[in-house]
């Protein structure tokens, strides 16, 4: 095959889908996508990058912009710590960080969810904590006269996750 | 026809230099201003130049000379311009001429003042990476060929004592009671070539510099690699003066930043490329990478030259814009984290000696200039032209041309700023000339 055949099949593949950098840049807190001009200093930065090769905030950026939309859309964004330092580090604010947040909301809208996610989207509802100390650190705690873990009061919560839909976006019964 | 028409030329780097032997030979009466005791400017502080080598001082000190004994030049070094006012044909512009207690027309640049001064003082020309005395001839190259006493370190300004070098000068050239000189010139135009400063790289904590010593910047590293300079060319660390077994350039730091600077100054890839290939010319042992975010080698053969320093010269490109810089306490030497993204690795270098490529910036001077002489400044502080296309060096004031790095980070070489010297000369005798017709 060669090269000018090659670049015409990518360019029709039906898995980019050209759309998608848009679609991210109107989405609340993506816009920054628009001005990436992929130095890689987000993930020189990245304290997740340097532990796994699965997670590299500079690749979804350019996954954004060619339009892997499966990949982007994968377990990919979820693995982002949140800690923010690409977007101090970003020389074109373009707030790394928000992006990736931008496409977990997408994902999320898709239901493309990792199963761990969902659990603790589960715990929040049912218990008001991401997640609830297990039995042997209750065990802990009681040894070391720490006091009992009080239940939340998640009434206020509840109402405000049912209002935004976050109980069927996670799919929790 | 009239007397000879003349004009003012502002800064005396490579292309206020330029700007005024045209205009000289043209038949104009030229004063150039320099702020510093001597012309040369940031050319003067170079080693090479690129992409064909050649040694800068020797391209340079020539034009230097020939300001100096040209019979229509009058060099107003250590002199600032005070005041301006008038049009094109007729500007009145007061020059402040500050006292160098050095006379220009007795001191023949001996040197036995600079000797026995016995004040040390970090020294600009050499990036403070060496030492000057507080009566001091800038560099060996140095145009006028005189020295200068710095009142700010100066024992018997500061204290009443010394003038030692009083004592010892037999031309009897220095003059303590020397004071500041206000010069009124009229002039028909007016050419600015103001230049660049340096970025400081401090503002970008995660590179260290200021606080690592083996940190430095691509102007610090010019006055290292050059034979004249501190190191006498060899590449030594600043934190125990060993030579690095291997040299990391940085690019765009400062520039293409958002936060700082948002433009691309233009010539950093250019002199990194350059200066990695002199590393590897001095020391061939020494291994150097030149981290990049795109290599912009625009221009007459840059490319040609950026394919040659990695085929024949082994220099290491790695498509990145490292995170940060980590210091090891015991060695000094660098942790360079960075993703190659090329290939998606993310991994650490270990190097002894980094080199920032700071953005060029507009001098804080240009605010001055543009207020008193009424030409305006664009939203990054470099003079703006009247038209960026048509009139690219005529300024927004007629009778007033730039050229230069004080336009901006067109392409802001030496080549190209003798050819905007040049033009700004031709712009001014065609508007000078159409104005005697009218």
């Amino acid at each position: 095959m060669s090269k000018s055949e090659d670049t015409e099949s990518r360019t029709h593949d039906s898995s980019h889908d050209t759309k998608l950098m848009h679609i991210v840049a109107h989405t609340p807190r993506g816009k920054g996508i628009l001005d990436c001009i992929q130095c890689g200093r987000c993930t020189s930065s990245c304290p997740m990058a340097r532990q796994t090769s699965r997670y590299n905030p500079r690749r979804l950026m350019e996954m954004i912009t060619i339009g892997l939309k499966e990949e982007v859309l994968s377990n990919t964004p979820w693995y982002c710590l949140s800690c923010f330092t690409c977007v101090d580090k970003c020389p074109q604010g373009a707030d790394v960080g928000e992006v990736i947040f931008a496409i977990r909301n997408i994902a999320a809208r898709e239901g493309h969810i990792p199963p761990g996610i969902k659990a603790q989207g589960g715990n929040i509802i049912d218990t008001g904590k991401i997640s609830n100390p297990t039995k042997s650190i209750l065990k802990q705690r009681q040894e070391m006269g720490l006091p009992e873990i009080e239940p939340s009061d998640t009434e206020e919560l509840l109402k405000i996750l049912r209002k935004t839909g976050f109980d069927k976006i996670i799919g929790h019964k | 026809m009239k007397d000879s028409k003349s004009v003012l030329v502002v800064g005396g780097g490579i292309a206020g230099i330029q700007a005024s032997l045209d205009a000289a030979d043209r038949g104009f009466k030229v004063y150039l201003v320099e702020k510093t005791p001597s012309i040369g400017g940031r050319m003067a502080q170079l080693d090479k130049t690129f992409p064909t080598m050649d040694c800068s001082i020797c391209i340079l000190a020539p034009k230097m000379a020939e300001c100096y004994r040209h019979s229509n030049i009058t060099l107003l070094t250590y002199s600032e311009v005070q005041d301006a006012k008038g049009s094109i044909g007729n500007f009145e512009v007061a020059v402040l001429k500050k006292a160098r207690h050095v006379k220009e027309d007795k001191c023949v640049g001996c040197g036995i003042c600079t000797e026995k001064c016995p004040v040390k003082v970090p020294n600009e020309f050499e990036m403070g990476l060496a030492d000057r005395k507080a009566i001091y001839m800038p560099f060996p190259q140095a145009v006028p060929r005189l020295t200068t006493i710095d009142e700010e370190n100066c024992l018997f300004f500061q204290k009443g004592t010394c003038r030692v070098c009083e004592k010892l000068c037999e031309a009897g050239a220095i003059d303590f009671d020397e004071k500041p000189e206000e010069i009124v010139l009229n002039v028909d135009a007016i050419i600015l070539a103001t230049g660049f400063d340096v970025f400081n790289p401090k503002a970008i904590t995660a590179y260290g510099y200021g606080k690592y010593k083996n940190v430095i910047t691509a102007m610090e590293l010019e006055r290292l690699i050059c034979a004249s300079g501190p190191t006498d060319g060899y590449i030594l660390r600043p934190s125990d003066g060993k030579e690095p077994e291997s040299v990391v350039f940085i690019q765009c730091v400062g520039s293409r930043d958002q936060r700082y600077n948002p433009y691309c100054s233009s010539i950093c890839c250019k002199y990194a490329i350059k200066d990695a290939v002199l590393i590897r010319e001095h020391h061939p042992e020494i291994d150097t990478y030149v981290f990049y975010i795109d290599l912009r080698a625009f221009g007459k053969g840059f490319q040609e030259f950026a394919n040659r320093s990695k085929e024949e010269y082994g220099i290491n490109y790695i498509r990145s814009n490292p995170g940060e810089i980590r210091e090891d306490p015991i060695t000094q030497d660098l942790t360079i984290w960075y993703e190659d993204t090329l290939t998606r690795t993310i991994k650490p270098l270990t190097v002894g000696l980094v080199v920032l490529c700071t953005a060029s910036i507009p001098r804080p001077d240009n605010k001055k200039l543009s207020e008193l002489i009424g030409v305006e400044l664009d939203d990054l502080g470099f003079f703006r032209a009247s038209h960026d296309i048509d009139h690219p060096v005529d300024l927004t004031v007629p009778g007033v041309y730039g050229c230069g790095f004080c336009l901006g980070p067109r392409v802001g070489d030496i080549p190209h700023s003798v050819m905007q010297a040049g033009a700004a000369v031709a712009r001014m005798s065609e508007e000078l000339a159409g104005m005697e017709e009218a």
